[in-house]
């Protein structure tokens, strides 16, 4: 376990071992665990090579031809030599700023549709909202009434609170505690 | 030529083209040119974009020579600062769509006339592994690796570039080269063959 724990720590210190970047001691203990342990000595060797492999093929990436140069040249005087006005527009920024004003245009329209579309739904849902039903209405003491619901229910209402208010008054009173 | 005579030449160049010399202007662009272009390419892997950023990047340059004050940066950090700074622009602008034409038509960029088709073959291979490797890197530590590797700065010059501590520098670096290495050397039985040895 402990060669184990070794060898991931060699892993992790490698790059900068083989770039010279460690402290003496931690460079020493590095490079005696590259001579002891062969798996250390593997990663050490891929590290290396990785290292090779990038300081040989990043130079020559997009190595660009004298050809290529001239024309870039030609490029770079022509944008030095042309007239430069302090006072000239800078296209990118305009579009930039025009883009992001036609996006705020838009969202402030849809915003606006999408509030129309409610108000009128809100008001199409009020105009469209049933009336109370007329309903008839009959109790044991009193002949059929046409009502409408509302008034039913207020009718019910009256008729339960009066049967609760005789039932309270025939319940006896509380008692006091000198009775 | 030493390399402390050619910085006092580089000056001197660009005291002359402060001064308003044409010649100079040429003289420092043929200096400098085919290194920022590499460094372009590397960082932006687009042929067209590279060339665009150069472009911009030494007209900027020429138009502020005036503010370059070489007690605080050499002239090569100086450009290479503004170079990746207009590398970054290119990315933010271009996030999703940093593919050469010639990597999806799979067209060959034309070998050195002596060479012969085997090893055309092999430097093509390599220069496409390198090349996709660097594409699976984020832009920070395409930069970092970019800076040590290709054009070889040292750490405080990278600092200075990228515009962070030079320890971050030296981390971005070794993220870059542990993440290049499972790319270009993958380990073929890896994580079993370790944990079977435990």
């Amino acid at each position: 376990m402990l060669k184990y724990l070794r060898y991931r720590y060699a892993k992790i210190k490698m790059t900068a071992y083989i770039n010279g970047e460690l402290p003496t001691h931690t460079r020493r203990f590095i490079g005696r665990l590259i001579n002891d342990d062969e798996r250390v000595y593997n990663e050490y060797i891929r590290q290396r090579q990785t290292q090779r492999d990038l300081e040989r093929q990043l130079p020559t990436l997009g190595r660009p031809d004298a050809e290529r140069l001239d024309s870039m040249w030609a490029n770079i005087q022509t944008q030095l030599n042309a007239p430069h006005s302090p006072t000239a527009p800078n296209t990118t920024g305009q579009f930039y700023s025009l883009s992001y004003g036609v996006a705020l245009g838009l969202c402030v329209m849809a915003l606006m549709v999408l509030l129309t579309f409610d108000s009128g739904r809100a008001s199409a849902a009020v105009s469209a909202r049933h009336l109370p039903e007329t309903v008839e209405f009959t109790t044991p003491d009193t002949p059929p009434v046409k009502l409408t619901s509302v008034a039913v229910a207020r009718r019910l209402e009256t008729l339960a609170t009066d049967e609760v208010a005789t039932d309270l008054q025939n319940t006896p009173a509380p008692r006091t505690p000198g009775q | 030529m030493t390399q402390q005579s050619a910085k006092i030449d580089i000056e001197a160049v660009i005291e002359l083209a402060i001064e308003g010399n044409q010649q100079a202007y040429a003289q420092l662009y043929d200096y400098y040119a085919a290194g920022i272009y590499r460094l372009c390419y590397s960082l932006v892997l687009n042929v067209q974009d590279a060339e665009d950023v150069l472009q911009e990047s030494f007209v900027y340059a020429f138009k502020n020579l005036q503010r370059y004050d070489k007690t605080k940066a050499a002239f090569k950090t100086w450009l290479y600062t503004i170079t990746v700074s207009r590398c970054r622009n290119t990315y933010r602008r271009k996030r999703f769509a940093l593919v050469d034409i010639s990597q999806i038509m799979h067209w060959q960029l034309p070998a050195p006339k002596s060479e012969r088709p085997e090893a055309a073959v092999a430097r093509r291979e390599s220069i496409d592994a390198i090349q996709g490797a660097l594409h699976k890197l984020s832009p920070i530590l395409r930069e970092a690796i970019v800076l040590r590797y290709g054009h070889g700065l040292t750490y405080r010059e990278m600092a200075e570039v990228i515009g962070c501590p030079q320890k971050t520098a030296e981390s971005r670096v070794r993220l870059a080269h542990d993440k290049l290495k499972n790319v270009l050397h993958p380990v073929g039985r890896g994580l079993l063959d370790e944990l079977l040895q435990i």
